[in-house]
């Protein structure tokens, strides 16, 4: 054998790289095999004894931390002196290990391309310094070509794909460099060449000089040939030279260095890269299938090699195709260098018209609007092809942007429509033109103009039909079945729905229904199969967010306890697996995880001891609201109140003799009938005689319905042990309407996300004082809400840690008090709130709960609604149009209400308008959620005077594409002021739109009438309209 | 399941030539079947687009489909699969799939896309390199363009067989994707279509990316997105799976949208998103959820466990012959057997791969996968399920009157409860609720049963 271990192994421990490389230099596999072997134990080195754990009584660790974890308890420091005793050796060992040679050492002796991939990996895990990493990289790129294993391609390969550890590039280029690889073909060695290459050093004032990457190509003048090349071929990699600027600092400034732009231009004009393929690679780099938003860098280097004339129109055909990427830069530098040709005379005008198209449709408002003025310089310098031009600017049509199709349509006046058989081609893209213009297209007798007032449902909007809106043309034919239904109606209810057919009948839209909460449609009888019942708990272990569902297993688990233990046992057992899986994870019913709560039920109904949860909870002083349910088993949130009611139920279930849930819902939003409560509690009454417990009352009285429940209250007292008078006077004080205020800002205590800072936040706060009530707990925990921003910790409880799981839990809310929607919506608005800021949230689940015609929405349900619009998830916003839509349709939505919703919002920094119009926009096809949009936009106007906040145009916008469809009110003080004003700010233009199209007919506005008449009449026939209309 | 490998050995790169009179398209194939039978390197077509623009979008709009995987990292780019090409007597069609096995792409090249009809029929692997599809994006494609797929030129191989030689991984779960959406297409029907400025204007709409499935139905000339299901609705699960639409859309003339028949209470649904380019159509099929395959969905289970559909299957077989459109009336009266016994074969074959389906055209077309695949390694629940039935794991409760079966799976017997829809304990069950194929249990159970009747 060659090489000796005991001498390599000498030259690891004085760290003497260059002896380490002269020792492994002439060494064979077989001998590094060997060497390996031998020195095995001596590179793997001693075993580290981790330390013990050490208990702290409570005290000692709260003055642990109020020392800011400096004053160790004596504890501590004695473990300390243990473990250092213990690894004497091991700290010896890492010493040696820490140093070069011995790490090159490990690379000379690697067994395989996976131990040297390993070791690449760790490189640094033992040794910390950084400032050497470009010359440990050389080291071990010398180290492995003096080896040259069989798989040192393979290596690099593996290292660049993951290149933690040792410098993954500069060691490739290294061995590159040295011939022992050819050039990696991982694309991984083009994209960390920009971040890699500039060598760095320390001067002697400790600050950091690098290299520009001009130097640094010219340092390494073989990259020219082939690296720099493949930087216009490689995905991303454009995304990496945008990344890196080179900066050094001066006297303590940062002092910005050259770009990679730049070094590329630099070298092209020393004549080192040539010029040509440069612009070649650049425009050829557009049209490779990279991601359209990671290529602006070769905008940027083709700007900075300011192409010549001739050198644009070598290449006009080029730039021609670039008009239609779907990539902005590219389209743009194709107009600037198309529009330099066209002004020196050296491009066909033909080609560029021909080639136009794609981007007079392109998204971007300014692509379109340049390519048009293109175009009008086209017909400006070539009288003879203006019939062509304008044909071409047509195309502009069919841009999503009326402001665009305004320009086209201005365009083509200015040059004057062509005969025939230019305006027949035209005329064909007419069909695209936004209804408010086809005034003017009708002007430039492009269409008559009768086809210019022609209502809905021309070819104008495709093909694609709408069961809601041909629901409102039959609702439209069929006012006279209305006024029928009208005249039919009680004497108490007819009011409002007279008042509003008056209002259809005199062309105007009536406004909101004035409706109370409702209890929806009765639920399918209770599960009395215990089949059924082990198929819902099958299905809820899984997925539990059908809040429904949830009620009915509960209550059935708990009426089917009384089967005998075995029977039970048999029909769950495939389910106990999964079961305990769950109730191993979780602290029992602490409301942090629904699923949880229904392995308890499922293990408790299989005849199953559940373990007392009350030691599982600890001192939760640390973390208050740490915990939903406390150890006693009382709800701390509203998240907590089904997890206590669980817990509850498991008690009945573990005794087996069965019983009954009052609380159990009737209907399917929650609610429960006197009679049906009645019934209950006689049943329970020859039963087992026990209610399930506090909660399980609490809740039953919240979803009681209004009214008198005769003689309830004697039964109930027999059974509950709670006076007869306390439970009537419960039930009617958690009917009391209650007052809310909005409240915005930044909660207080930790963010939910521990990685965030906290963010904006819209929530609600109980004006005044809401009523004591006796016999109801939960009551007075729901109507806690002094300051919910100080509150938010407390209130939200487990979703800081469990928010993928918080849906289920979030679903049920909206249950738990059906005849107070708006505090339950105070609830919500906390899920809602979390939906600000992107990631996944409860936020479209608490909206999907407040979805159901029964839950009525005050001035809170509309700051829901609003903060749902507002929600920085794209599937949340569209779930807040769908509301939207739905409570314009059955009357709950109030415009007044949305836009101080909209208006609270937007002062408070909690809502943007840019998301609050795109979300709108996707409620926007049927006539009436556009008429209350319109309305809604009219409303909130004067709230945000006298300065207009960021992006208000965007919903003038919207509001001016919707009028000529469905009309507008009159409109507000503040949109004739900035219609007015000289200029052309965004807002001041598109409020000049707003009043221009107020004049529309509003072709759908008869639709959109019609139909909030139908929602007055349904809900005056379901007796849900209340006085206040 | 162990992942086969596949070799890709062309002959040449694809490239595009230009010249004078306009491009030529040369597109190297490799592998697949031709009436003939297996070849090496198929030659099919060649002949001039009669609109090249919009061909030669689709193309890369197909190979961008190979090329993504639209829920793993971007860095298994390099081991993509290359598209398939299909030819029959009158059409070709490009397909490919990508590399997550949920989104499904392809271009079907009309009678009136080319001036002459392909010289022969069969399905092969088609280069797309880098360079060629950067020069095929770039090229001013206004121009004549002739396309060639496959070369007819007499090349004696030298040593080694191919000058270019690819192996790419063929993981099971992918082929058998690629074969089940063509099976599920089956189960779609028309949800709406809007002509083309409406359609750029709808698919510009839809947001980028949404944590949720989004739900497009028919609304006042456009679509509507929602978040919850209803009737007349398509799924939309990871919108940003539709980007590759985005190209196409200067070219469409209408979009038209497929999917399952839907309501209120409906889960996540597979659809299908099909632009009619004029003398091309192009069709992009979306998973049901973006980190969620086709492969999964196991929807064709019940009728691959048949005994008879697979005889039915290998009946059909015998007689397919490349046809582009394949006439299920004809097909029963020549065989001789009823109408549903026919859609049961093909159904069958198209989840073994070896049939397609055309929305538009509401019909089958022959196609054979160029990747060999066991039908059983690519489905293990299948295989599972027989080997439940198997080891007597499988009693059935009732036979008689069809109430269910207990089925013992290690330590637990769970219980199948007979539907509509079949029940079970298990908690595969739990979690999809039948949304995706029966589960092992379910499985088993029905074919027990069926051998009970039988």
């Amino acid at each position: 054998m060659s090489l000796n271990p005991a001498d390599l192994e000498a030259a690891m421990r004085r760290n003497d790289v260059q002896a380490v490389r002269y020792l492994l230099r002439e060494a064979t596999e077989a001998d590094r095999a060997a060497g390996a072997k031998a020195l095995k134990s001596f590179l793997t080195g001693p075993r580290r004894h981790l330390p013990e754990p050490v208990m702290l009584a409570p005290q000692q660790f709260m003055d642990f931390r109020a020392s800011g974890f400096q004053r160790k308890p004596a504890a501590i420091e004695q473990q300390e002196r243990e473990e250092a005793e213990l690894n004497r050796d091991y700290y010896a060992w890492r010493e040696i290990a820490q140093g070069l040679a011995f790490r090159a050492a490990q690379f000379g002796l690697a067994g395989g391309v996976a131990a040297a991939t390993r070791l690449a990996g760790e490189f640094y895990d033992l040794a910390h310094d950084y400032d050497t990493y470009r010359d440990d990289a050389d080291t071990v790129a010398a180290v492995l070509a003096d080896r040259r294993p069989v798989w040192l391609a393979d290596f690099v390969d593996r290292h660049l794909q993951s290149p933690g550890g040792v410098a993954a590039w500069p060691l490739a280029r290294a061995l590159v460099r040295l011939g022992v690889i050819p050039r990696p073909d991982a694309p991984e060695y083009t994209t960390l060449m920009p971040g890699s290459v500039c060598r760095r050093k320390r001067g002697t004032d400790g600050a950091w000089t690098a290299q520009t990457p001009a130097e640094a190509l010219l340092d390494d003048p073989g990259l020219l040939d082939d690296e720099v090349w493949r930087l216009f071929t490689v995905p991303d990699a454009a995304f990496e030279l945008e990344k890196v600027v080179t900066h050094s600092w001066v006297n303590g400034t940062r002092v910005e260095g050259q770009t990679w732009a730049d070094a590329i231009a630099q070298l092209s004009a020393a004549g080192l890269l040539d010029r040509d393929r440069l612009l070649d690679a650049c425009l050829d780099a557009f049209n490779r299938d990279f991601n359209p938003n990671r290529v602006g860098w070769y905008a940027d280097l083709l700007q900075k090699l300011e192409p010549w004339l001739d050198e644009v129109a070598a290449r006009s055909s080029r730039y021609l195709r670039l008009l239609s990427s779907n990539t902005r830069d590219a389209v743009k530098v194709a107009q600037a260098e198309l529009g330099r040709l066209l002004a020196a005379g050296r491009l066909d005008h033909r080609l560029l018209l021909d080639a136009s198209a794609p981007a007079l449709r392109y998204p971007q408002k300014s692509i379109a609007a340049a390519q048009l003025k293109l175009i009008g310089q086209v017909a400006a310098k070539d009288p003879g092809l203006r019939a062509r031009s304008a044909v071409t600017a047509a195309a502009a049509f069919g841009h999503e942007r009326q402001d665009v199709q305004e320009a086209a349509l201005k365009l083509i006046g200015k040059l004057g429509v062509p005969g025939e058989p230019f305006r027949t081609e035209i005329r064909a893209h007419v069909a695209d033109l936004a209804p408010s213009l086809l005034a003017d297209a009708a002007a430039l007798g492009l269409i008559s103009i009768g086809d210019a007032n022609e209502p809905e449902g021309s070819s104008a909007h495709g093909t694609a039909t709408s069961d809601a809106s041909s629901a409102g043309v039959a609702v439209v034919n069929d006012l006279a079945g209305l006024e029928r239904r009208i005249t039919v109606l009680p004497a108490s209810a007819a009011a409002d729905s007279r008042a509003a057919l008056e209002l259809v009948l005199a062309g105007r839209v009536p406004g909101p229904v004035p409706t109370r909460a409702a209890a929806g449609a009765t639920l399918p009888a209770p599960v009395t199969d215990p089949d059924e019942l082990v198929q819902l708990l099958t299905v809820l272990l899984e997925d539990a967010r059908d809040a429904i569902a949830l009620e009915r297993a509960l209550a059935g688990a708990v009426r089917l306890s009384s089967l005998p233990t075995a029977q039970r046992a048999r029909l769950v057992a495939p389910l106990l697996k999964r079961a305990r899986q769950f109730a191993n994870i979780y602290v029992p019913f602490d409301g942090s995880k629904i699923s949880s709560d229904v392995a308890l039920i499922t293990l408790a109904w299989s005849g199953e001891k559940l373990r007392r949860g009350s030691a599982d909870r600890g001192e939760r002083s640390y973390n208050p609201g740490a915990y939903s349910v406390d150890g006693s088993g009382r709800a701390r949130t509203m998240a907590g109140i089904f997890s206590a009611r669980a817990w509850e139920a498991a008690k009945i279930i573990e005794t087996g003799r069965g019983g009954v849930l009052l609380a159990e819902p009737e209907t399917k939003r929650g609610a429960v009938t006197a009679a049906t409560l009645q019934a209950r509690i006689r049943e329970l009454a020859k039963g087992s005689g026990r209610p399930a417990g506090d909660h399980d009352r609490d809740v039953a009285l919240l979803r009681l319905e209004p009214g008198d429940a005769g003689d309830l209250w004697q039964a109930w007292e027999r059974m509950a042990g709670v006076r007869a008078q306390a439970l009537r006077v419960s039930h009617e004080q958690v009917q009391t309407a209650l007052s809310f205020e909005a409240v915005t800002g930044m909660p207080t205590g930790a963010p939910i996300r521990a990685s965030r800072q906290w963010h904006e936040h819209m929530l609600a706060r109980i004006a005044g004082q809401a009523p004591r009530v006796p016999a109801c707990d939960s009551w007075q925990l729901l109507t806690d809400l002094p300051d919910p921003l100080a509150q938010h910790e407390v209130l939200y409880g487990p979703a800081r840690y469990e928010s993928r799981h918080y849906d289920a839990a979030v679903a049920a809310w909206s249950l738990i008090c059906p005849w107070q929607p708006e505090l339950a919506a105070a609830h919500l608005l906390r899920p809602l709130c979390d939906g600000l800021v992107p990631g996944l949230t409860p936020a479209t689940v608490a909206l999907e709960s407040m979805r159901h015609p029964g839950h009525a929405l005050g001035p809170v349900g509309h700051l829901g609604l609003v903060v749902g619009l507002a929600s920085a998830e794209a599937d949340t916003r569209i779930a807040a149009a769908q509301l939207w839509s739905d409570a314009c349709l059955d009357g709950r939505l109030d415009p007044a209400l949305a836009a101080a919703a909209i208006g609270t919002g937007v002062r408070g920094g909690a809502v943007k308008l840019s998301r609050v119009a795109d979300a709108l926009q996707h409620a926007s096809h049927a006539p009436l959620p556009a008429r209350r949009i319109v309305e809604t936009v009219c409303a909130a106007m004067d709230g945000f005077a006298p300065q207009a906040p960021t992006n208000l145009h965007l919903l003038l916008e919207l509001a001016a594409q919707l009028v000529p469809r469905v009309g507008a009110p009159e409109l507000p003080g503040m949109v004739l002021d900035l219609a007015r004003r000289r200029g052309d700010t965004r807002v001041a233009t598109t409020a000049a739109q707003l009043a221009r199209e107020r004049e529309s007919a509003g072709t759908e506005l008869g639709t959109a009438a019609a139909l909030a008449l139908a929602a007055h009449v349904s809900r005056a026939e379901a007796g849900e309209v209340t006085g206040a209309g | 399941m162990t992942d086969a490998e596949l070799a890709y050995r062309y002959r040449g790169p694809s490239v595009l030539r230009r010249a004078e009179a306009g491009s030529e398209l040369l597109l190297a194939t490799s592998g697949g079947v031709t009436e003939a039978g297996p070849a090496l390197r198929p030659y099919f077509f060649s002949g001039f687009l009669t609109d090249p623009a919009a061909a030669a979008t689709g193309m890369l709009a197909c190979a961008a489909v190979a090329r993504s995987s639209y829920y793993t990292p971007g860095s298994v780019v390099a081991l993509l699969r290359d598209p398939v090409v299909t030819s029959h007597a009158d059409r070709l069609r490009f397909e490919s799939f990508s590399s997550c096995c949920g989104v499904h792409a392809r271009l079907d090249l009309l009678p009136e896309a080319f001036t002459d009809p392909p010289v022969a029929a069969g399905t092969t692997n088609v280069d797309f390199n880098d360079a060629m599809r950067a020069a095929l994006a770039g090229a001013a494609v206004s121009g004549p363009l002739l396309l060639s797929v496959g070369s007819d030129e007499v090349v004696v191989d030298v040593a080694g067989g191919s000058n270019t030689e690819r192996r790419v991984p063929l993981p099971a779960r992918w082929v058998k994707g690629f074969g089940e959406v063509q099976a599920l297409a089956r189960q779609m029907q028309p949800v709406g279509e809007l002509a083309g400025t409406a359609a750029l204007r709808f698919i510009r709409s839809i947001p980028r990316s949404a944590r949720r499935p989004l739900w497009a139905s028919p609304a006042n000339g456009t679509f509507s997105l929602t978040t919850t299901p209803g009737p007349q609705a398509a799924c939309i699960a990871g919108p940003h799976r539709l980007t590759e639409l985005g190209p196409l859309l200067r070219f469409a003339r209408r979009l038209r949208v497929y999917a399952p028949p839907a309501d209120a209470a409906a889960t996540e649904a597979p659809s299908a998103w099909e632009l009619d380019l004029g003398t091309a159509r192009f069709t992009l099929t979306l998973s049901p959820e973006k980190y969620r395959g086709f492969s999964g969905e196991g929807a064709l289970l019940g009728l691959l466990a048949d005994e008879d559909a697979a005889a039915d299957a290998d009946l059909v077989a015998g007689v397919l012959a490349w046809e582009s459109r394949i006439d299920v009336t004809d097909l029963a009266a020549s065989l001789q057997i009823e109408r549903g016994r026919v859609l049961a074969g093909l159904s069958f074959l198209a989840a073994s791969g070896r049939v397609g389906y055309d929305l538009a055209d509401e019909s089958f077309f022959h196609r054979e996968l160029p990747f060999g695949s066991s039908l059983a390694a690519m489905h293990p629940r299948l295989a599972n399920a027989r080997e439940l039935i198997a080891s007597g794991a499988v009693r059935l409760v009732d036979a008689a009157a069809g109430a269910g079966a207990a089925v013992c799976a290690g330590e637990i017997e769970h219980r199948v409860t007979f539907g509509p829809p079949d029940r079970c304990t298990c908690p595969w069950w739990g979690k999809h609720r039948g949304t995706r194929g029966p589960c092992k249990h379910v499985l088993a159970a029905r074919m027990a049963a069926r051998d009970e009747v039988g």
